[in-house]
């Protein structure tokens, strides 16, 4: 039952949803404005929508173990498309005059990709944990304490992974720390 | 006639190719980094419309380079099994394809990037 549970958990929070989720919240508590929200929303779900068929072709064929990319050979593939979808996405952000947080959060999505693959060298962090932690600081350094209740995702997703078995507890505690770092750089370099 | 079913079945087999592509080539991850950073950099430095769509253009070819000459290499390994001079001018022709629209592409970026910098 508590597997299950954390099964639903650790899919409902995924990275995934949560990039499907951050460009209208972010766009509409910016600036309120619906037509561009949406607009933005709809650009970045078809990028998201893209990048999802790529990970469930590669699962049909064979060519990836499961939906999380478990194994860690696998992933290069993943980083490379991820990559290169991100660089066309920037670069139509930038092509049709896109909200300047949309630019900081696809940043800051990027270098956490690099980083995050430098680290899964050596070191298997939790991306899911990583990802929660993420965009709750993301959402209280941009729009204040109001969202610091979405800190208690983090402890909830972290308890799924665990359970799942897909990371232990150190795995966990490094992608939180790994999440609070690059979102302090990240608002340091665009502060300044 | 349109036939959607062969059409739905043509995109399926068209993206079964790129995730090929990306799982067999580890090369488009050091391209797809060099892309990354190329359009990041050439966003902060405030490049025209026109400069920036240059740019794309040369990492779309760069990357067609490399799923051709992925795919030239897969054909030849299927019909020659042995070592054959033949098969080696193939292969390092379509290498050499790859090589030279880098190259390309590295030189377009310099003079892009040199009138921004200097």
């Amino acid at each position: 039952m508590n597997k299950t549970i954390a099964k639903v958990i650790s899919t409902v929070l995924s990275p995934l949803v949560i990039l499907a989720l951050l460009p209208f919240l972010i766009l509409y508590e910016s600036s309120a404005n619906l037509g561009t929200s949406l607009f933005w929303e709809a650009v970045s779900l078809v990028f998201l929508g893209i990048f999802s068929v790529f990970v469930m072709t590669g699962v049909y064929f064979g060519y990836f173990s499961d939906l999380d990319i478990s194994k860690r050979k696998q992933r290069i593939a993943l980083m490379s498309f991820g990559l290169m979808l991100t660089a066309i996405y920037l670069l139509i952000l930038y092509l049709l005059n896109g909200p300047r947080i949309l630019f900081i959060v696809t940043f800051g999505f990027m270098l956490g990709l690099w980083t995050a693959e430098i680290i899964n060298q050596k070191f298997k962090l939790s991306i899911h944990v990583a990802a929660i932690t993420g965009f709750a600081s993301f959402l209280i350094l941009a729009h204040g304490p109001q969202y610091l209740a979405v800190y208690f995702l983090v402890p909830l997703v972290a308890w799924a992974r665990i359970k799942t078995k897909n990371h232990t507890l150190s795995q966990v505690i490094i992608g939180v720390s790994f999440a609070l770092l690059l979102t302090l750089v990240i608002y340091i370099i665009f502060k300044m | 006639m349109l036939n959607p079913e062969k059409l739905l079945k043509s995109f399926r087999h068209a993206f079964t190719g790129i995730v090929i592509a990306f799982s067999e080539n580890q090369n488009l991850f050091v391209h797809a980094l060099i892309a990354t950073a190329v359009v990041s950099a050439g966003i902060l430095l405030d490049f025209t419309q026109t400069d920036l769509i240059i740019v794309l253009v040369m990492i779309v070819l760069v990357f067609s380079a490399e799923m051709i000459n992925t795919a030239i290499e897969e054909v030849v390994n299927l019909l020659v099994k042995e070592h054959r001079t033949e098969a080696k001018i193939a292969k390092d022709v379509s290498a050499g394809m790859v090589l030279f629209v880098s190259i390309l592409a590295i030189i377009v970026g310099l003079v892009i990037f040199s009138s921004y910098l200097f």
